[in-house]
C-alpha cells in the first residue's frame, strides 16, 4: 500500500493518506475531510473502513445522546427522542 | 408569594445580563444588579427571591455565557417557565440549581406582575383566582440536584453526579 485514497461520502472529495500516516491510525481514530470537515470514524484498519460520525447532541434535560438530523441543523432546533424536550441549538 | 416577570420570545443571554456588565467588567459582587438592565431596568431593583420569570420560545439563546444564569441565581430567582429553551443556557440553569420548566401553555396564562403562590418542590403555581397550574416535573436526577442546591453542589457533596 502506498497511498490510501478515501472518498468522502459527503462531498466525494478524494482524501489521500500516505502509508506512513495510515500506519499511525488506530481503530477509533477520526479522519476529518479536508474539504467539508465531515468526521470519519476508523472502524477497521484492514481492510480500511470508515463510518461517518453524525452530529450528536445530548439532551440537556434527560441526558440522552442522539443524532441530530439535517432538519434539526437547518432549523437550529431539536427534540429529544427520549423525553420529548424541545430545545434550540446554538448557531 | 412570587411575582411573575413576563418576557417575550427569544430572550437572549445579553438581554439577561449585558456583556458590558460581566463580573470581570463591573465586579463579581455587583454584576447581578445589572440583570435585564437594558431590557427592564427596574428588574434588578425590584425582583425578590422566589420570583418567577416567564418567557416564550428560545429562552436563553445567544452566547452561552454562564454569568447570565449566575446573575439570576444571585438574585435567587425561584424558577423560569418558558415555551422552549436554548440548549446550553438550559443546562447552565440546571447546573446552578435554577428550576427551568418547559410548557407551551402556562406562559400564555400568566400575566406580567401577577402575584402567585409558587411551590417549587411540588411544581404547583396557584393564582389569586385559585386556579392551579401544574408545572411539568423535572427529571429525577434534577430533583436530586435541587435538593442539594444545584448539580455542582451535589457533586461537591457526593463526588458524583446526580443519577449516577
Amino acid at each position: 500500500m502506498n497511498t490510501l485514497i478515501v472518498t468522502c461520502p459527503e462531498c466525494s472529495e478524494d482524501l489521500e493518506i500516505p502509508e506512513s500516516d495510515w500506519l499511525e491510525f488506530a481503530e477509533g481514530d477520526v479522519l476529518v475531510c479536508d474539504s467539508c470537515d465531515t468526521e470519519l470514524l476508523v472502524v477497521s484498519l484492514s481492510p480500511p473502513e470508515f463510518e461517518v460520525l453524525g452530529d450528536l447532541s445530548i439532551c440537556p434535560k434527560c441526558e440522552t445522546e442522539f443524532d441530530l438530523t439535517d432538519a434539526d441543523l437547518e432549523h437550529h432546533r431539536a427534540t429529544c427522542p427520549s423525553c420529548g424536550f424541545a430545545f434550540t441549538l446554538e448557531t | 408569594m412570587a411575582r411573575v416577570w413576563k418576557f417575550s420570545d427569544s430572550i437572549n443571554t445579553d438581554d439577561i445580563l449585558p456583556g458590558k456588565y460581566a463580573p470581570f467588567m463591573v465586579g463579581a459582587d455587583v454584576f447581578h444588579k445589572y440583570a435585564f438592565h437594558h431590557f427592564r431596568p427596574e428588574f434588578a431593583l425590584e425582583v425578590q427571591p422566589g420570583d418567577l420569570l416567564v418567557g416564550g420560545k428560545n429562552w436563553g439563546l445567544g452566547s452561552s455565557r454562564e454569568y447570565a444564569p449566575k446573575a439570576l441565581k444571585r438574585l435567587e430567582i425561584g424558577g423560569i417557565i418558558a415555551k422552549s429553551f436554548a440548549r446550553i443556557h438550559y443546562r447552565n440553569l440546571l447546573n446552578l440549581g435554577i428550576p427551568a420548566f418547559d410548557s407551551l401553555e402556562i406562559p400564555d396564562l400568566l400575566e406580567d406582575g401577577e402575584i402567585v403562590t409558587y411551590d417549587r418542590d411540588a411544581g404547583i403555581i396557584t393564582r389569586s383566582s385559585g386556579e392551579v397550574l401544574r408545572l411539568p416535573p423535572p427529571p429525577e436526577f434534577l430533583r436530586e440536584a435541587l435538593k442539594a442546591g444545584s448539580i455542582l453542589e451535589y457533586y461537591k457533596q457526593f463526588q458524583k453526579f446526580p443519577g449516577e
